[in-house]
């Protein structure tokens, strides 16, 4: 099996696994008063420290969630409603995660004046198409770090300092799921209040994520315990958290070997087959993902083409007349709609090897050759 | 009170001396259906099939299940009692006095096949309408347009009473088996599963057929095609599912037709493979969901041109009627929200940017000619997988 597909999920790591079973006997309810309450409570704050730590936050502001979705809308409906009398302005950017986005578009129906920040073709975040949309009055800024489709790293510091000082009272939100655990991600370096994180995305498991809020006062959409200081009230998910904590020990932070693939794989594509095109920056790219139009192919083709031999990659776009779903990160940054067509999304981890990308490419342009010949 | 099922049969009533075949048919489909949701009696008497003796939490289940059993055209629960008038009074206010509670007008219509039972149906309707005119202050009596017909039958074996307006209907038809065997192409479509039941409907047990274009069509295109037959097993109790691989075959065609014939011979092959498949089970015709004019191989030449391969007989029970009337039966049947999945599209590769509209057999036998028929036939026979589906 050749997995390309990391970007959608990763394959749990034998330590995240291993700390997880260990949860099976160390079971408590870790708001418990014994002694076994107490045994879960250490899991989660050691995997909480380490976290916190590889952040650079205080770990008393990572809370725990049931993964990035949740850890995004709590962070922006929790600032937004948390400063409403301050401000109704809040802005993101018009390439985010569904997650991010549909929050934002629920603010719009909630009343709140949302704007969207343009991207350029690099699938980049436009600075100074950023910089006209901000206003003092804006409360909440939400960008990602790295794009899920395209890999593309967005200008977080700057743009995190731009926020910052022509809205005083702003808090910057930036959704780290595709970074976190492949490339360096600090709170004070990039001058960001609030960070989501998920476990799935780095061997952990699906079910658990986590929200550092930078001190910024939310307000919850979650109400009940007193769990988490009330701020993320729910049992906590020990095995996930435990899992979690064991996979974050794991990661390098050093994105150099995947962008050595991801250029292999570029090179390798651009040298056998014709007529396709690298989409997003490939200055400015994390390494984990190489997103690739093949021009004139239907991408779910070619997805389940390569599924019959075992290699697993994803689409930007969902293959469907009755519903067509053209990536709209493809789209911002402006790319024709026969490229949005055949976008394949590769996306790596640290276990994928150069072995796997020859392959890879290999069955993806006889495949490829196969398909334009009978779609003339 | 006791309360029991009365499930009538529709159209087996007009048959002659095969009648006993259809209803014993019809008795062993209800059997089969009722099996694994209650615990029950099943008995066959003047026409009517009871059904009693189930735990009384499961008389909605019950229900529901007959409603969907080809045969029947009704459902009626109703309180069973004594047959002595005293205790029918008694029974029927109880029973229905949540109907009769409100101000509406009704009417008593009793029948009484027992002819020992003292008061005959018009004195027994007089009595009780009398009685339940006297204890609900809230009715009138309607006898032309009654809200609320109360119905009490006396047979051999008790009496019974029901409010006849809260009658379910049911899918009326004849009982599955009692006319052999057709096998169905199931596309994931909105029309076919249609087709299918409609076709099942009169009696008829369905085999049905896939193709499936793996990678140009997905696992998930195949899944939903199973669930689709699944809905319709809740019907015909089960459905045997060939998957044929069809790529190879789109794939020759692709490569040496002419573009513009592509679908009416891929839909060729679609007949002889099925024609084969179906002969072999022992299926008598096959169904299609074609609808004169709907797309541009469902025009009356192109229907001339795909269906010249096979001298079966083929069914397109909806070929007279519009869209929007195969989406209504569709909805009713419960494959519509199956149907509209967007799964199926990929095969959209294959269709040509001008289909021929008025194809004629010569040329498209010309074209199909340099194609090894029988050899691609041969080899997507050898790859089917048969399913057999059950409703969940």
């Amino acid at each position: 099996m050749i997995y390309l597909d990391n970007a959608a999920t990763t394959k749990p790591s034998g330590e995240a696994a291993a700390a997880m079973i260990k949860t099976v006997e160390c079971f408590g309810n870790p708001s418990s008063l014994h002694g076994l309450g107490l045994e879960a409570e250490k899991l989660i704050s050691s995997a909480r420290e380490r976290i916190a730590g590889m952040i650079g936050g205080d770990k008393k502001q990572l809370y725990f969630t049931s993964g990035g979705t949740e850890a995004n809308n709590m962070a922006v409906f929790g600032a937004a409603m948390a400063k409403k009398r301050a401000g109704n302005r809040v802005m993101t950017s018009q390439i985010e995660h569904p997650s991010v986005l549909e929050a934002f578009s629920r603010l719009e129906e909630l009343g709140f004046d949302v704007v969207y920040a343009p991207v350029g073709e690099d699938g980049r975040v436009d600075i100074d198409g950023f910089r006209a949309l901000l206003t003092p009055d804006t409360t909440l800024v939400s960008i990602m770090h790295v794009n899920n489709e395209t890999g593309v790293i967005q200008p977080v510091e700057e743009l995190a300092e731009l926020a910052h000082s022509a809205a005083k009272d702003c808090v910057f939100h930036c959704d780290c799921v595709q970074s976190f655990g492949k490339l360096p991600v600090n709170v004070r370096r990039m001058g960001v209040d609030m960070v989501t994180v998920s476990a799935h995305k780095i061997h952990g498991f699906k079910g658990c994520g986590a929200l550092y809020t930078g001190g910024a006062r939310l307000t919850p959409i979650i109400y009940g315990g007193e769990q988490q200081n009330g701020v993320r009230p729910g049992t906590e998910n020990i095995g996930g958290i435990a899992a979690f904590g064991a996979a974050a020990a794991n990661c390098s932070c050093k994105p150099d070997n995947m962008r050595r693939l991801r250029s292999l794989m570029s090179g390798l594509l651009t040298e056998s087959v014709p007529d396709i095109k690298i989409n997003g920056s490939d200055e400015h790219n994390s390494g984990s993902v190489l997103n690739v139009s093949f021009i004139g192919i239907k991408a779910e083709i070619l997805l389940h083409s390569l599924e019959r031999h075992k290699i697993y990659v994803s689409t930007g776009s969902a293959c469907s007349s009755h519903k067509p779903q053209p990536s709209h990160v493809l789209r911002a940054m402006g790319i024709a709609p026969k490229a949005v067509e055949g976008a394949v999304r590769f996306s790596f981890s640290e276990y994928t090897s150069e072995e796997d990308i020859r392959e890879a490419c290999e069955k993806i342009a006889s495949e490829v050759s196969i398909i334009r010949k009978y779609m003339r | 009170m006791k309360e029991i099922i009365l499930a009538k049969y529709g159209e087996i009533i007009l048959k002659g001396g095969n009648r006993p075949k259809f209803e014993k048919m019809l008795m062993d489909n209800i059997k089969s259906v009722l099996k694994n949701v209650a615990k029950c009696r099943v008995e066959l008497r003047q026409a009517t099939v009871y059904i009693d003796g189930f735990e009384e939490d499961k008389i909605e289940l019950i229900a529901d299940r007959l409603a969907l059993v080809f045969g029947i055209v009704s459902i009626t629960r109703a309180a069973v009692c004594e047959k002595d008038i005293e205790s029918i009074k008694k029974t029927a206010a109880e029973y229905l006095s949540e109907d009769l509670s409100k101000p509406c007008t009704f009417k008593v219509e009793g029948k009484r096949s027992d002819k020992s039972f003292p008061l005959n149906s018009v004195q027994l309707s007089i009595e009780l309408g009398g009685y339940l005119d006297d204890c609900f202050p809230n009715i009138t009596c309607d006898v032309h347009d009654p809200d609320i017909t109360v119905r009490c039958e006396i047979r051999e074996f008790g009496a019974y009473v029901y409010n006849n307006d809260k009658k379910i209907k049911g899918q009326g038809g004849m009982p599955i088996g009692t006319g052999s065997k057709a096998t169905l192409l199931l596309s994931g479509g909105i029309d076919s599963p249609v087709a299918g039941h409609m076709i099942a409907k009169r009696g008829v047990t369905i085999d049905a057929v896939n193709f499936f274009s793996f990678p140009y069509t997905s696992e998930r295109a195949k899944e939903k095609v199973i669930e689709l037959a699944k809905i319709l097993a809740r019907y015909t109790s089960k459905i045997r599912l060939f998957i044929v691989p069809f790529t190879d075959i789109q794939l020759e065609i692709r490569d040496k037709c002419p573009e513009e014939h592509m679908t009416l011979i891929m839909r060729r092959f679609m007949m002889r493979i099925s024609e084969r498949i179906a002969r072999k089970s022992g299926s008598k015709a096959l169904i299609t969901g074609e609808s004169v004019g709907q797309v541009a191989s469902q025009t009356l030449s192109a229907l001339d041109v795909t269906n010249a391969v096979t001298d079966m007989p083929i069914l397109q029970p909806l070929i007279g009627m519009d869209k929007i009337e195969v989406i209504d039966r569709a909805v009713k049947i419960g494959t519509y929200d199956t149907s509209i999945l967007p799964y199926e599209d990929c095969c959209t590769v294959f269709t040509p940017k001008h289909p021929t509209i008025n194809p004629r057999r010569e040329s498209v036998e010309r074209t199909e000619s340099v194609l090894d028929v029988e050899g691609l036939i041969a080899d997507a026979l050898r790859g089917v997988e048969v399913i057999e589906v059950y409703p969940d």
